[in-house]
């Protein structure tokens, strides 16, 4: 059995092939010649991962930050915190981190950040006096904060992995994210005063009322999502419905930039996103059963009980784990293999599931701009014409922002769990 | 699709599109259809005080066509995840056996599953098994599984056939996935 559940995916994996194959692989062998259960256990849970409702948000909240990426609700965006945040040194590169966190809570797609960010703030960065690679490292790296900051694709995919509220994890993320931005403004702030780079214009009240005016359609689509589901108005699947109806209504009346060809376009793109990731979350769900039928989390929660670790030590091992996996494998395929193995280990030490989810979406976010293959730095590369060689050099101080905020979500559980508390009560 | 596959396997790549463009837009349909009745369905519990009767089990349903058809269209494209850190390092010889063996695995796998899941669908069609809410025969759902399997099956029976004549499905580079996932 350990060939079919550990040798043979891991072996088509290295190789190359498709995640879902790998998975449909392991789990049909196992099925064939290991077991003895009736083949229909292939299909109930094939089909069982995808009947859940809860699951609707993922293709919902991508259509919907399609939708908004596609015309200028990235300028508009930039253009409210460019006015926000004034003449502070470093007021762009502030700016870029503000707008990125901002679209982040309208986007769930890391790599639509950094190319509608990207592509609004690159230009003026550059006409500022930035470096280049201070610019491609920044830009490559904030897009990040997009997936830690609800609505998040990949807590919708744990909360299902794991069994845990999407309302609970989103909650949870805010200020981990928030943290995140506040540490990346502390840096690029103290960046620009040791560099000499000058800041913007003065801040005015008029100039931010007319900027605020203007980006009144996609600074509703936030207050939407998160003041609709902790409002107790909408379910997170619901809110993000009406955060696609939404965005049609501004993109297509409001700024007039959508036509019906450019949405139904948006909503294909979509679709062929959902095929991606849900038939990835279906033989997932195959392969979860069989490693819960034979037991293999109880015996690593065994092994590990025997081994008598602190519960810091464990943690630290599984952010390396998280680390290591997030620079191969994209944050979604990763949540669905590791979930079913490491949250008994985790449970098992005390540590709130939700929180855990945090810590994991933190992890595998860095993966997104990690050299050398998160996908942001082919996004950078590919949309923003940076080169390879700036991007890679100019990411590592934003990596070691990112591994002191991981440190400290992962050691400060209130970071998260405080933030849950004080949205859900 | 690349222009240096020999004629014959340009018009099957061609024909290959089309139906993934085709169904890419039946897809985006449901998409849209779901997003209506899930609106509509709030709209209803907020001003008439009730919720519209099996609304929840058809949007599943139609994510479900979203997610297995989807997958289809991009088992065309060539835009299944992979982790490809390795595989680009290896000799090109090397790098064609391997799509070819992943063609062949994809064509066994997906014609299982489809095989398991047409018969599942099959005797829940017997039973006259009706989901609880909106009464949809859920051997409707249940098929989807078989069909977009078959369909995948396909592609993989037509890439194998491509590569045998020299040419294949494309793989593409991750800058490419960037671009595309971008388009």
């Amino acid at each position: 059995m350990s060939f079919a559940l550990g040798f043979l995916p891991l072996g088509l994996l290295l190789l190359g092939f498709p995640i879902f194959l790998v998975l449909l692989a392991s789990v049909s062998v196992a099925l064939l010649f290991f077991m003895d259960v009736p083949l229909t256990a292939l299909h109930q849970n094939l089909f069982g991962a995808i009947d859940a409702y809860a699951l609707l948000a993922i293709p919902f909240f991508i259509f919907a930050g399609e939708l908004m990426g596609r015309g200028s609700v990235a300028d508009r965006l930039v253009s409210f915190v460019n006015a926000g945040v004034g003449s502070v040194r470093g007021s762009l590169a502030v700016t870029t981190v503000g707008s990125s966190a901002l679209f982040g809570a309208i986007s769930g797609v890391s790599a639509a950040t950094v190319a509608t960010i990207g592509r609004a703030m690159l230009p003026a960065l550059r006409r500022n006096g930035y470096p280049e690679k201070f610019s491609a490292g920044l830009l490559t790296a904030v897009g990040a904060i997009d997936i830690i900051i609800p609505p998040s694709i990949p807590m919708i995919v744990y909360g299902a992995a794991a069994q845990q509220s999407v309302p609970r994890l989103y909650a949870a993320g805010v200020l981990p994210g928030l943290l995140l931005a506040g540490m990346l403004c502390a840096y690029v702030m103290w960046y620009a005063r040791r560099h000499r780079i000058g800041g913007g214009e003065r801040f005015s009240w008029a100039v931010f009322g007319r900027a605020a005016v203007r980006g009144l359609g996609a600074l509703g689509a936030p207050v939407i999502i998160l003041g609709g589901i902790y409002g107790g108005v909408f379910s997170p699947t619901e809110a993000a419905a009406v955060a696609c109806l939404y965005a049609i209504v501004v993109a297509r009346y409001f700024y007039r930039e959508l036509s019906w060809r450019d949405i139904l376009a948006s909503a294909g793109t979509t679709a062929v996103f959902t095929g991606q990731i849900l038939i990835i979350v279906a033989c997932a769900n195959v392969f979860g059963w069989l490693l819960t039928v034979h037991q293999v989390p109880a015996a690593l929660v065994q092994w590990l009980t025997d081994l008598h670790l602190p519960g810091w030590s464990l943690l630290l091992a599984i952010n390396v784990l998280l680390l290591a996996v997030g620079c191969f494998i994209d944050p979604l395929s990763a949540i669905l293999l590791l979930s079913p193995l490491l949250m008994p280990l985790v449970t098992a030490i005390g540590v709130d599931p939700v929180h855990f989810g945090i810590i994991v979406t933190v992890n595998l976010s860095i993966g997104l701009f990690h050299p050398p293959f998160g996908i942001n730095i082919f996004v950078a590369q590919s949309v923003l014409k940076l080169p390879l060689e700036s991007i890679y050099r100019g990411i590592v101080p934003f990596v070691v922002i990112y591994l002191i905020a991981l440190g400290l979500i992962t050691y400060i559980p209130e970071i998260s769990l405080w933030g849950m508390r004080l949205l859900l009560n | 699709m690349s222009s240096t596959q020999p004629g014959g396997a340009r018009r099957i790549l061609r024909g290959l599109e089309r139906a993934a463009t085709s169904l890419e837009r039946a897809l985006a349909s449901a998409l849209l259809a779901a997003v209506a009745i899930n609106v509509a369905n709030v709209v209803a519990r907020y001003v008439f005080g009730r919720s519209i009767t099996g609304a929840d089990e058809l949007q599943v349903y139609l994510m479900a066509a979203l997610a297995f058809f989807g997958s289809a269209v991009a088992a065309v494209r060539g835009q299944h995840l992979r982790m490809d850190v390795l595989n680009r390092y290896f000799p090109a010889e090397l790098r064609r056996f391997l799509s070819t063996f992943e063609a062949l695995a994809a064509v066994a796998l997906c014609g299982f599953v489809c095989f398991i899941s047409s018969e599942y669908a099959w005797r829940i069609h017997q039973i006259g098994s009706v989901s609880e809410n909106g009464h949809i025969p859920m051997w409707i759902p249940h098929s989807l599984v078989a069909v977009a399997f078959a369909a995948m099956a396909l592609v993989g029976l037509f890439d194998v056939a491509l590569r045998v004549a020299g040419g294949g499905l494309r793989q593409p580079e991750p800058v490419d996935v960037a671009e595309e996932a971008l388009s």
